[in-house]
């Protein structure tokens, strides 16, 4: 059971970001896209945090972030969006979706690993 | 890192008069053109090899692979015909026969020593035709640097100076291709570098992948990151959101890419040049290689940089890259 899911589909990103993490003491799972983390945060119930790219094929973040909120509802996981993307229009529709947090790509690993202790403790 | 960013155009010069050469030479110095003397055994495989030329200044005595004047003129059109020619005559010739209208079609035009200002006035016509504002070419350097970084650690980076291409060959084995779309400018941005390269940064450490991700698709997801990267960070830096007088909604225009992997070759379907940047990626560690990236933009569908202007004096107010933002 993994506490942290990281949903980008560039494999880079996903090695970075979960390095980081892995190396703070989290369990982390990964996921190339929205489809494949919407079906991954179904499955298991005890994720605390998601973190997710907004562009990606097959399911981008926001729609993956609303499906997850019309699905489990508020209670359940934060989501944090790190992402290239930094147009208000986007990051009100994240806000709507319950995103937690947004960051711009390029990141830096302490300010990830700060996040999610903030977060998930 | 070193870097410049007036915009040059490169050429080859291609003279068999020394002190025509030379004045050519010293002529494009001062005209933001970079001229390559090239030798004449040698043209075709400098066309055959170069990625990131603009044109070339070539006299009508000039002799290459048994061929001059006009027959050369027509070899190298047929080969490059994307690349215009700056033709260089006798001006008593010029008088004596002028060139047929035919022949004229061939060439980008023809001038004689007498008259460099014709030579400036071709030049600039052909190769610096369109407007990039300075504010613009420094961004998207910056923007670009902070991509490379964030992907190949520990280096320096080299930045020649902004050129204009116009030639459409692909550099080395692996490109990324990504459309760049604003209020103000709509086109592509390409990358293009050389998959050992791209490996041994891996193998060495200096990327965010395990050292033994070397297949070909991971070399793929560190050039498709720095693009994203690039891509996303200029969008946030020169995109006006405040700028509510175009449709999003409205259809938009495409036109066909082709790429003819032979010949390595890629048409967006315009003439204009090619907005080129080149970085030298050198390890700081002794004895392992450097990486080539080419980056080149191609605003094919729109370009309208008076609009930049408006959207610039707003990108203070971004958040920076890499801060959380908690909502």
């Amino acid at each position: 059971m993994a506490q942290i899911l990281v949903v980008d589909d560039s494999a880079t990103v996903r090695n970075e970001v979960a390095g980081f993490l892995s190396s703070n003491g989290f369990t982390v799972e990964t996921a190339n896209d929205g489809k494949e983390g919407l079906d991954k945060t179904r499955s298991d119930s005890g994720l605390k945090l998601i973190i997710s790219d907004v562009n990606m094929p097959n399911m981008d973040g926001l729609t993956m972030a609303e499906k997850i909120r019309s699905e489990l509802g508020n209670q359940t996981v934060n989501i944090i969006m790190l992402t290239t993307e930094s147009d208000p229009r986007m990051k009100e529709r994240g806000k709507a979706a319950g995103v937690k947090g947004w960051i711009v790509k390029p990141f830096n690993g302490a300010a990830i690993v700060g996040a999610v202790k903030k977060l998930v403790g | 890192m070193t870097t410049e960013s007036d915009i040059k155009s490169k050429v080859i010069i291609l003279d068999d008069n020394t002190l025509a050469e030379e004045a050519i030479s010293n002529f494009c110095e001062v005209n933001s053109v970079i001229g390559l003397k090239a030798k004449t055994a040698s043209l075709f495989d400098i066309l055959d090899g170069n990625t990131d030329l603009g044109g070339i200044i070539m006299s009508s005595t000039v002799a290459s692979n048994e061929m001059q004047g006009e027959e050369l003129v027509k070899a190298i059109h047929y080969k490059r015909p994307e690349l215009p020619i700056f033709y260089r005559c006798e001006k008593s010739s010029l008088e004596e026969s002028p060139l047929s209208e035919t022949f004229k079609r061939l060439i980008a035009g023809e001038f004689c020593m007498e008259n460099l200002d014709k030579l400036k006035a071709d030049i600039d016509s052909h190769l610096f035709t369109t407007y990039y504002p300075m504010a613009l070419i420094r961004g998207m350097q910056e923007v670009s640097l902070e991509a490379i970084r964030s992907n190949i650690r520990d280096c320096e980076i080299e930045v020649d100076s902004p050129y204009l291409v116009k030639d459409r060959l692909i550099f080395g084995e692996l490109m990324s291709l990504i459309p760049m779309e604003s209020t103000w400018y709509r086109g592509y941005m390409m990358i293009q570098t050389t998959e050992s390269e791209i490996i041994q940064a891996i193998e060495n450490g200096l990327t965010p992948l395990d050292i033994n991700d070397t297949d070909f698709r991971f070399v793929n997801s560190v050039l498709n990151e720095i693009t994203n990267l690039i891509w996303g960070g200029i969008k946030n830096r020169f995109a006006n959101y405040d700028d509510d007088s175009t449709d999003e909604q409205a259809p938009k225009t495409q036109v066909p890419i082709s790429v003819n992997h032979h010949h390595k070759y890629i048409s967006f379907g315009t003439e204009e040049p090619q907005l080129c940047f080149h970085y030298k990626v050198k390890p700081k560690k002794e004895g392992l290689p450097s990486i080539e990236l080419y980056q080149k933009f191609i605003f094919n569908l729109s370009w309208y940089p008076d609009n930049f202007l408006n959207c610039d004096s707003v990108t203070e107010e971004l958040v920076e890259s890499g801060e959380l933002e908690f909502f």
